[in-house]
């Protein structure tokens, strides 16, 4: 069984961090078996954090299981995804500033801000661009509608910091003041597929960020 | 002394705005009030200026809305003869879209999204801060 990486740093946190006092008189062999058989025990219970499709669901709570270590190995796992994931979607180009000023305005009064800004993207998204889609295909051509559909699908975006979908909003714009049908349709369909893109990461990223969320509960309930 | 709290009217139909500017205002400690368009947000300042409960402290408005867009609200509002410093937030920001709202009387105009910088640079203008 390879060690897991991670797994020295681990192992000194459990001892700082483990709620069960018990675990700090252990030899560094008997922790090293107890990390061992919890890894396998983590692979059983959450097999779903090692799916990346973006079919991932967990059906199982982890508060509802009393195994603390356990709890604590998989919440680095996790923390450590969750970054990398985030840090993946800056470096992309996907996100800009705004998402971090959202998380800035994220706080206890306010606990799952950030999820709900993106849920009203989401929601509001795939309305615009049917509506686009539908408008597109009308005749006689009406630009003036579509322009408007789009400033709003535009200005959705940029607020939850979408920066690709917010600069193919501004190419379509283009395209209808110059009354570019063609372009309009052609932007129109890189829009949807970034749009496909984006939701599916960020719907990963926050079922991730929920995973989390209960044991953030628990530690902070312990302190 | 205790000082009062800063007044804020934040006009904005779409509720992704609001509630991102909304949040922004909040943790800058000011009072927020809410209208959803322009002709609301003008009866709101008529309101206060009929009640003599004091006017707002700033005006942030977007410009497109149903009813009553943000440009005729400015207007209306000037026509008041209500000195609360206007200040436009809109995705429309090419130098034409800004001069419009200058010449219906707002007195700044910051591109969305609102951001806590872009709040406090307002503030500090109209001395607020």
């Amino acid at each position: 069984m390879p060690d897991t990486p991670g797994a020295p740093l681990l192992r000194r946190r459990l001892v700082t961090d483990m709620v069960d006092w018990n675990m700090v008189l252990l030899t560094r062999r008997e922790l090293s078996i107890r990390i061992k058989i919890l890894h396998v025990i983590n692979n059983i219970l959450f097999p779903s954090i090692y799916m990346p499709s973006s079919s991932l669901h967990v059906s199982l709570q982890p508060s509802q299981f009393s195994l603390p270590a356990c709890t604590i190995m998989d919440y680095s796992t996790l923390r450590r995804q969750i970054t990398f994931m985030k840090k993946s979607f800056f470096d992309q180009g996907y996100l800009d500033e705004q998402f971090n000023q959202l998380e800035e305005l994220q706080d206890e009064s306010s606990p799952n801000f950030v999820e709900e800004v993106v849920a009203l993207f989401l929601k509001d998204s795939p309305r615009l661009l049917t509506n686009i889609e539908h408008t597109i295909g009308k005749y006689p051509q009406d630009f003036h509608r579509l322009d408007s559909l789009v400033h709003q699908l535009k200005g959705s975006g940029s607020s939850i910091g979408a920066v690709r979908m917010k600069n193919e909003c501004s190419v379509f714009k283009a395209h209808c003041n110059d009354k570019n049908l063609e372009g309009c349709r052609r932007s129109l369909q890189r829009m949807k597929r970034e749009h496909a893109t984006l939701k599916q990461k960020l719907e990963s990223y926050f079922q991730l960020l929920r995973q989390v969320a209960p044991r953030e509960h628990a530690v902070n309930s312990r302190k | 002394m205790d000082r009062r709290r800063i007044r804020v009217l934040l006009v904005e139909d779409e509720e992704i705005h609001r509630v991102v500017a909304r949040a922004v205002l909040r943790a800058a400690g000011v009072e927020v009030e809410e209208a959803e368009n322009g002709a609301e947000a003008v009866r709101r300042v008529r309101e206060r200026v009929a009640g003599g409960g004091g006017a707002y402290d700033l005006i942030l408005t977007d410009k497109q809305m149903p009813v009553m867009d943000g440009l005729e609200a400015t207007r209306q509002i000037r026509a008041m003869v209500v000195a609360t410093p206007i200040v436009a937030v809109s995705s429309d920001s090419l130098p034409p879209d800004v001069q419009a709202f200058i010449t219906a009387g707002a007195n700044d105009f910051t591109p969305k999204p609102l951001t806590k910088e872009k709040l406090g640079h307002i503030l500090a203008k109209f001395g607020l801060a």
